[in-house]
């Protein structure tokens, strides 16, 4: 079993202050409100985030800054701290532990800006450092997690216009 | 504080590669159509067979040069610029897409023994283009730090 890393935690400045990350939008044809909830729910986020076989929350609801959640992916188990939670507009987490060693700190945000009463852009960003000897891969992986990323907003639209009934 | 010495230390090729395989930065050395040397600094892996890999892109100097004339230099630097660098010389080859693949793969997956996933790695390497020079290593210099002569040293 892969050994477990336990990341440096960041908050809201390490998005401009990383080394390495980006910026991403997307339009969602359902509400922020419903976008939102269906972050919420565990089962959606595998149907659009294809890296991501299973997502449990470890903390109970309501959820809020200092959630927590796993996200089982092929890479393994990897445990997500919230530091920002703002219902039905904002999400922000960094990486606590998990089995990647290239990867010394990695946060994420989701911010939802309504456009309409059924549609929403969602501002995705990113930031990461590999540490030491790794830092080599830093300019892969980003343009490789750029792609994936890309991707998988693309889904999160498609997969909101197909389900965003039930979240509304 | 006193002065460094310059050293150098002679090795054998499985000293070499331990060296190699842990440094990621370096110059490398090519020859222009003219005749004169090109030096391109690079990160750098090292493959399965001990060759040492640059990922680089079809249109660069340093691809042109390799495949005029594939003799080539690297010196391999460590972090600290004042620690220990050793000069490989070999033949290099370039490989281009979709040869580089496999390459890219193999220079990605011995500096970080892992990858969550290739397939998407493999695209995103077509989608960028990019080629692989890979330089077998065939005679090196001792492995060497700067610093002064110690006759002057020794004298102090």
């Amino acid at each position: 079993m892969a050994k477990t890393h336990h990341y440096r935690e960041v908050d809201g400045t390490y998005f401009d202050a990383a080394p390495a990350g980006d910026t991403l939008r997307q339009s969602i044809p359902a509400s922020a409100a419903a976008t939102f909830r269906s972050f919420e729910d565990a089962e959606a986020w595998p149907q659009w985030l294809d890296a991501i076989d299973e997502v449990t929350w470890t903390t109970p609801q309501p959820f809020g800054v200092g959630t927590t959640r796993e996200i089982k992916g092929r890479a393994g188990v990897i445990s997500e701290y919230f530091f920002a939670w703002d219902n039905g507009r904002r999400m922000s987490f960094f990486f606590d532990r998990g089995p990647l060693r290239v990867v010394g700190a990695f946060a994420e945000d989701y911010e939802l800006v309504p456009t309409g009463d059924d549609s929403c852009e969602l501002v995705w960003r990113y930031a990461f450092e590999c540490p030491g000897g790794y830092r080599v891969l830093q300019p892969l992986i980003a343009f490789v997690f750029k792609r994936m990323g890309t991707k998988w907003l693309g889904q999160l639209a498609e997969f909101m216009a197909q389900h965003g009934a039930q979240y509304g | 504080m006193s002065r460094p010495i310059a050293r150098n230390r002679i090795v054998e090729r499985d000293e070499l590669a331990d060296f190699v395989r842990t440094r990621h930065h370096g110059v490398l050395l090519t020859r222009r159509a003219d005749g004169w040397p090109q030096g391109s600094l690079v990160t750098m892996g090292v493959g399965d067979d001990g060759a040492i890999l640059v990922s680089t892109y079809p249109e660069r100097a340093k691809a042109h040069n390799l495949r005029r004339d594939p003799k080539a230099s690297m010196i391999v630097m460590s972090d600290d610029f004042g620690g220990e660098w050793v000069q490989c010389d070999g033949t290099a080859t370039v490989l281009d897409q979709p040869d580089s693949v496999d390459g890219l793969v193999e220079y990605f997956r011995n500096i970080s023994g892992e990858h969550p996933d290739w397939d998407e790695y493999r695209a995103a390497m077509l989608q960028q283009g990019k080629s692989l020079i890979r330089l077998s290593i065939e005679r090196w210099g001792p492995i060497a730090r700067g610093g002064f002569p110690a006759r002057l040293v020794e004298n102090d």
